[in-house]
C-alpha cells in the first residue's frame, strides 16, 4: 500500500507542480524519511476578503510539500474560503474554521476531500471531546447596542448539527478540554483597549451540561490562546494591551481552577510538546520597521524558562514575522511559519530537534495553523 | 535646491533664443482680455476645433460627449481618459476613486467650478458623488492647469481634474431655460432631474439644478473564481441620492463673479466582497450616509490693462456615517463631521507682452470630529503661497512656478499632533512648436509635489501614525502633440498626442501589519512608474454623417521598490496596475440621430505584490462594449431628446476590484425635454 500511495501522491504532486508555475523549482528537495506521523497540514489564512485561504500538505514519506492542496483534492469547489483561523484533526476528519466565510469546513483527514460544512458565524477556534466539536464564535448577543458577547457552539461530529450554544465573555478565542471541562480564552478584542481578562469554564459532564460553571479572572488582559499540558495544567497566553501592559503566560490548575503562576515574557504564540513549551515573541519596531523576535522553551514541570533559543543554526535571521509554531511529538521536528508582511506568500521552516534547519518551503499567504496527520493503520485492503 | 537649477536652465535657454514675437493667439491673457463681454472664459469654450491650447495638452470631455458615454457620474467619464484608473466596486453606488498615472488616488486634485473639493480625512474624492447631469465639461490636466492666474492650491496636486458645471446660456430674447430629464434603467434605476436657468438682468443670471436617484443595485453576476459557476444576485446595493445646486452668475465692469450652493445627500448600502459563505448566504448589511454641503464664491476682474485679480472663497460641511448592523461581526457605527474654510487671492501682472507673472496666497482650515473617542479630533491649517511666471513666444511657451506650503496641526486628545511641515514644490511646463506652419509641438513638464498624510493615516485609532512624513510625487513628462483642421471633404480634423513619462513616488504611505490583526501606516515604499499615453481624435464627414472617433491607450510599467526583505515582490508591477489599458469612443451623427459605440479595455492585473499568475491572485483582462442611440425631435416648440443606452452589450463578467463583480449587460432609457 505504501508504494501505491507514494506513486499516487507523487503523481498528484507532479501534476500540481506542472500546472502551477509559482512553486520554485529551485527549492532543494526534502529528504524522505520514516515517521510515525504521516504528514503535516498547514492552513494559510490568505488575505481578508481575498477568498484565498489555502491548505498545504507535507508528507514525510515522500518529502513532498504541496500547496493549494484543498483545490487539488476538490477541483469542483472554489477553494476553502476566506480567512481560515484554526485547523484540527479529530478521528478521521479534519476541521478548518473559516472565520470570514462563517463556516467550518469538514474534510476527510487522509485525503482532504470535502465532506460537509457547518455554519458558525464569525467562528474562531475549535476543540473536541466525546464525539462533539466545540467552536468559539464572536457572534453572540449584543448588549446595550455596543458590546457583543461571544458564544461556544456544540456540534455533533456525526451529523454535523449544532446541538447547543452557550454564551461566554467578549470575543472568545482558543478552547481547551481537560477533565470534562472546556476552558475558553476571552480576548475582548472588539473592546480594545478594554480587553477581557477572563477564562470561561464550561462543564461537559454532569447535568445540566454545557453551562458556564466558573469564570477565572487572570492578572493580565487580552487572552487569545489556551492549551492543556499532560499534567492537567492549562497555559493561557495574555497579549496585554500592546502598549504598557506586556504579554504574559498564566498557568491554571484544572483540578481546582486556581492560578498557579504567571510568567511575564515576550510571547506571541506557543506549542506544548512533551515536557516543553516552545514559544516565540514578536514585537514590531516602529523605528526600524522590523519585528523583534525572540524564541524560547519553558519546562512545563518546573514552570521556568529553560532555553532562549529554538533555532541554533542562525536561520532565525531570515525569518521576518513568525506566525505559527508546532513541534512533532514523535521526532522533535519544529515547524515555524513566516507570514512576512501578511500579504506576500509565506514560508515554512522545518528544524530538527537540535534546532538545525532541515528544509524550507514557500506557502500560501499567512501560514498559521497546523495539524499533524497520524499514520493510518490499514489492516486490510 | 536642484529643482531651481532646472527652472533657471529652462528660462536661460529661452532668453537666449530671443524670439520675442507677439503671439497673442497662444497667450491666454490676451484672449481673456478681449472676451470679457461674454460670460465664459475663452479657454473654457469648446469648439469642434482643438480642445485645448495648454502647453501640455489636457484631456477633456464636453457636454455632448459626456451624454454619449452611458455614464451617470463623473467617475464613469474620467475612466475614458488616458493614464487613468478608476477604482470601482460595482453597481450604481459605491466609492469610485481615480488614480492618475499610478501615483495614487490621494495625489489627484479634484476641482468643482474652479475650487478644490477637499476631504482631509480620507484624502480621496469620491467621483461617484458628482452626477454628469449638471456638468458642462470634465478636464484632466497632468501636473496642473497650464495658466498662471490660479489659486495656489491648484498647484498643490500631482494631477488635477476640473469639473465645470453648466453655465446659464440664453438664446436671443429668451429669459428662461427649463430642462427636465428622466432616466429609467436596469437595477431599478429611477433618475429624474430638473435644470432651471433664469436671466434676472443683463448682468445677473441664476441657475438651479435638482436631481434624485434611486436604484436597488440588484444585478446578476457569475463569480469569476474557478469552480464557482453559479449565477447569483448582488445583494445590499440600494442607493438613494438627492442633489441640489444653485448658482448666481454676475458681470461687473471688466470682470465677473459667481456664487454657488451645493447640497448632496446619499444613503447607500454597501455590497461586500463575494467570498465563500455557507450556502452563499449574504452577510453584508453595511450602510453609509453622506451629506455634503458647500457654498463657494469666485470673482475675477481686470483691474488695469496689466493687472488682473481672482478671488475665491469656500465653506464646506461634510457628514459621513458608516454603520454595520451585522451582528455576526464587529458592530460599527461611526459618524464623522468635517468642515473646511478656504480663501484665496490670486493676482496676475503683465510685465511685458510676452511675460506674465502671478502671485497667489491661499489659506485652508480643516476640522474633523467624530462620535468615537478612539479618533482624535484634529484641526489642520495650511497656507499656500505660489509664484508663477509664463513666457509666450511665437514658437515657444514656458510656464514655471514654485509653491510654498506650510501646515500646522492640533489635536484635542489621545496622541500628539503631526509636526508642522514646510515644503517648496517647483514645476516647469514648456512647449516648442516644431513646424512653423503646422500645429505640431514638442512639450515637456517636470513637477515636484507632495501630499500631507490624511487625518485617518495620522490619527485613526491604532491604525494612525502621527509620525508620518509627507509622500512625495515627482513627475517627468515629454511628448508630441499634433492638431490640424482640414478643409477637405472627408477628413475635417485630426489630433494626435503621445507622452512618455517617468514618475517617482517616495516615502509612499502604505498600510503594514504590526501584528497579525493590527495594521498601521508607514512611509515605507518607493515606486517608479514608466508610462506612455497615446491619444488620437478625428472627425470625418461622409455624406451627411459626421463621425467622431477618440482613442486613448496607456502603457504603464510600475516598479515596486518596497521592502527589500521580501524578495518575491521587490521590483514587481504594483497590484491592480494594468500594463495596458485603452478606450475607443465612436460617435456618428446623421440629421437628428446620434449613435455611439464605446469600448473600454483593461489588461490583466495582479492582486498581489508578488505578481502570482494564478486565478486567485489576478484579475483577467476585460473589455466592455457600450452602445447608445439618441434622437432629437421637437413637439411644437419643445425640444426633446430620447435615447436608449445599453452597456456591456456582450454580457461580459468582469471585476475591477477582486471579488467585487461588475454588472453584466444593462440598459437605460432617457428622455430630455427643454423649454
Amino acid at each position: 500500500m505504501n508504494i501505491k500511495k507514494k506513486i499516487t501522491l507523487s503523481m498528484v504532486a507532479l501534476a500540481f507542480f506542472a500546472c502551477n508555475p509559482n512553486d520554485d523549482p529551485q527549492e532543494p528537495i526534502i529528504t524522505p524519511e520514516q515517521s510515525e506521523i504521516a504528514g503535516l497540514y498547514v492552513l494559510c489564512e490568505g488575505s481578508w476578503h481575498g477568498n484565498n485561504s489555502s491548505l498545504a500538505y507535507f508528507e514525510y514519506e515522500t518529502g513532498n510539500f504541496v500547496n493549494n492542496y484543498f483545490e487539488l483534492k476538490n477541483p469542483a469547489m472554489s477553494g476553502l474560503g476566506d480567512t481560515g483561523n484554526d485547523l484540527k484533526i479529530y478521528g478521521s476528519k479534519m476541521y478548518a474554521v473559516m472565520n470570514t466565510s462563517n463556516l467550518v469546513e469538514i474534510m476527510d483527514a487522509q485525503t482532504a476531500q470535502h465532506i460537509a460544512t457547518v455554519e458558525v458565524p464569525n467562528c474562531r477556534s475549535i476543540a473536541f471531546d466525546g464525539g462533539f466539536a466545540y467552536v468559539s464564535s464572536f457572534a453572540g448577543a449584543v448588549y446595550g447596542n455596543t458590546k457583543q458577547k461571544g458564544y461556544v457552539a456544540k456540534i455533533d461530529t456525526v451529523n454535523y448539527q449544532t446541538v447547543k450554544t452557550v454564551e461566554v465573555d467578549y470575543q472568545p478565542e482558543e478552547l481547551a478540554v481537560v477533565g470534562g471541562k472546556l476552558y475558553v480564552a476571552n480576548s475582548g478584542g472588539y473592546n480594545g483597549p478594554d480587553y477581557s481578562n477572563t477564562v470561561s469554564v464550561i462543564n461537559l459532564i454532569g447535568l445540566p451540561d454545557f453551562n458556564v460553571i466558573k469564570t477565572i479572572t487572570l492578572p493580565n488582559i487580552n487572552i487569545t490562546k489556551i492549551r492543556a499540558d499532560k499534567n492537567g495544567m492549562l497555559w493561557a497566553m495574555a497579549n496585554g494591551n500592546y502598549d504598557d501592559l506586556l504579554p504574559s503566560l498564566t498557568v491554571i490548575n484544572s483540578q481546582n481552577d486556581q492560578i498557579v503562576t504567571t510568567l511575564d515574557m515576550n510571547i506571541s504564540n506557543f506549542d506544548i510538546c512533551g515536557d516543553s513549551l516552545y514559544f516565540y515573541g514578536s514585537v514590531f519596531n516602529m523605528t526600524t520597521y522590523e519585528y523583534e523576535v525572540s524564541y524560547g522553551i519553558v519546562d512545563i514541570n518546573s514552570q521556568q524558562q529553560i532555553a532562549s533559543k529554538i533555532i541554533t543554526d542562525g536561520t532565525e535571521a531570515q525569518i521576518v514575522a513568525p506566525y505559527g509554531i508546532i513541534v512533532n511529538p514523535r521526532n522533535g521536528d519544529t515547524f515555524i511559519s513566516d507570514a512576512l508582511d501578511y500579504s506576500a506568500q509565506g514560508k515554512i521552516y522545518c528544524f530538527d530537534k537540535s534546532g538545525v534547519k532541515k528544509w524550507e518551503r514557500t506557502t500560501g499567504i499567512s501560514p498559521a495553523h497546523f495539524a499533524f496527520l497520524e499514520k493510518k493503520i490499514i489492516i486490510n485492503n | 535646491m536642484p529643482e531651481f537649477q532646472v527652472v533657471g536652465r529652462f528660462s536661460g535657454y529661452l532668453f537666449c533664443k530671443r524670439t520675442i514675437v507677439l503671439s497673442l493667439l497662444v497667450c491666454g491673457f490676451a484672449a481673456l482680455h478681449s472676451q470679457n463681454d461674454t460670460i465664459r472664459h475663452l479657454e473654457d469654450v469648446t469648439v469642434t476645433a482643438r480642445q485645448n491650447r495648454s502647453v501640455v495638452p489636457a484631456q477633456r470631455l464636453t457636454g455632448e460627449q459626456l451624454e454619449n458615454l452611458n455614464a451617470l457620474s463623473v467617475a464613469d467619464a474620467v475612466r475614458t481618459f488616458a493614464g487613468v484608473q478608476v477604482k470601482d466596486y460595482g453597481g450604481v453606488g459605491g466609492l469610485k476613486t481615480v488614480n492618475i498615472r499610478e501615483i495614487g488616488s490621494q495625489h489627484a486634485g479634484v476641482f468643482y467650478d474652479g475650487i478644490a473639493v477637499g476631504d482631509a480625512q480620507n484624502g480621496i474624492v469620491d467621483l461617484g458623488k458628482f452626477s454628469l447631469d449638471n456638468i458642462d465639461f470634465v478636464s484632466l490636466y497632468n501636473g496642473q492647469q497650464n495658466k498662471i492666474l490660479l489659486p495656489a492650491r491648484d498647484f498643490a496636486s500631482a494631477n488635477t481634474i476640473y469639473m465645470t458645471s453648466k453655465m446659464p446660456d440664453f438664446q436671443e430674447n429668451k429669459k428662461t431655460n427649463l430642462k427636465i430629464a428622466l432616466r429609467y434603467g436596469s437595477f431599478g434605476l429611477v433618475n429624474p432631474s430638473a435644470n432651471w436657468q433664469q436671466k434676472l438682468s443683463e448682468n445677473l443670471y441664476s441657475s438651479f439644478n435638482f436631481e434624485y436617484l434611486h436604484a436597488n443595485g440588484r444585478y446578476k453576476f457569475r463569480h469569476a473564481d474557478s469552480g464557482l459557476d453559479t449565477v447569483m444576485t448582488r445583494q445590499n446595493g440600494n442607493i438613494e441620492t438627492f442633489r441640489a445646486e444653485g448658482g448666481l452668475f454676475g458681470k461687473i465692469k471688466n470682470g465677473k463673479w459667481n456664487a454657488k450652493l451645493f447640497y448632496y445627500d446619499r444613503w447607500q448600502q454597501i455590497p461586500g466582497a463575494i467570498i465563500r459563505t455557507f450556502e452563499y448566504k449574504n452577510y453584508n448589511h453595511e450602510q453609509q450616509w453622506d451629506k455634503n454641503f458647500f457654498v463657494q464664491t469666485s470673482a475675477t476682474k481686470q483691474v488695469t490693462e496689466k493687472y488682473k485679480l481672482l478671488l475665491n472663497a469656500k465653506y464646506a460641511n461634510d457628514f459621513m456615517r458608516y454603520y454595520n448592523p451585522d451582528t455576526t461581526s464587529i458592530l460599527i457605527d461611526n459618524s464623522f463631521y468635517q468642515q473646511e474654510f478656504y480663501v484665496s487671492l490670486a493676482q496676475q501682472y503683465t510685465i511685458l507682452d510676452f511675460w506674465n507673472v502671478s502671485f497667489s496666497a491661499d489659506y485652508q482650515r480643516n476640522i474633523l470630529n467624530s462620535n468615537k473617542t478612539a479618533i482624535a479630533s484634529p484641526t489642520r491649517q495650511v497656507e499656500f503661497l505660489n509664484l508663477s511666471t509664463s513666457l509666450n513666444f511665437e514658437r515657444c511657451q514656458v510656464l514655471a512656478n514654485v509653491l510654498a506650503t506650510f501646515s500646522q496641526e492640533k489635536v484635542q486628545r489621545l496622541v500628539p499632533a503631526a509636526k508642522d511641515r514646510q515644503q517648496l514644490s517647483p514645476a516647469v511646463f514648456a512647449k516648442y512648436k516644431l513646424l512653423r506652419k503646422t500645429d505640431f509641438n514638442l512639450h515637456a513638464f517636470y513637477k515636484h509635489i507632495f501630499r500631507l498624510p490624511t487625518f485617518n493615516e495620522l490619527y485613526y485609532g491604532d491604525y494612525g501614525n502621527y509620525n508620518l512624513k509627507p509622500e512625495l510625487a515627482i513627475q517627468y513628462d515629454i511628448g508630441l502633440d499634433f492638431f490640424k483642421n482640414f478643409d477637405k471633404k472627408t477628413l475635417k480634423n485630426l489630433q494626435f498626442n503621445i507622452d512618455g513619462y517617468f514618475n517617482q513616488v517616495k516615502n509612499k504611505i502604505v498600510a503594514y501589519p504590526v501584528r497579525p490583526s493590527q495594521w498601521t501606516v508607514l512611509n515605507f515604499d518607493k515606486v517608479h512608474i514608466f508610462g506612455v499615453d497615446v491619444r488620437g481624435q478625428n472627425t470625418l464627414e461622409i455624406a451627411q454623417i459626421t463621425l467622431n472617433s477618440t482613442l486613448a491607450y496607456t502603457l504603464s510599467n510600475t516598479v515596486n521598490l518596497a521592502d527589500k526583505r521580501i524578495t518575491t515582490k521587490y521590483g514587481k508591477q504594483l497590484p491592480y496596475s494594468p500594463r495596458h489599458s485603452a478606450t475607443v469612443l465612436l460617435n456618428a451623427n446623421y440629421k437628428n440621430w446620434s449613435v455611439n459605440y464605446n469600448i473600454t479595455y483593461a489588461g490583466m492585473r495582479y492582486t498581489t505584490a508578488e505578481n502570482i499568475n494564478s486565478e486567485k491572485e489576478k484579475i483577467n483582462a476585460w473589455t466592455t462594449n457600450d452602445i447608445s442611440v439618441f434622437n432629437r425631435f421637437a413637439i411644437k416648440k419643445i425640444n426633446c431628446k430620447a435615447g436608449i443606452e445599453i452597456s456591456n452589450i456582450f454580457n461580459r463578467q468582469y471585476e475591477i476590484v477582486k471579488n467585487y463583480p461588475m454588472p453584466r449587460r444593462n440598459a437605460k432609457i432617457t428622455l430630455t425635454v427643454s423649454l
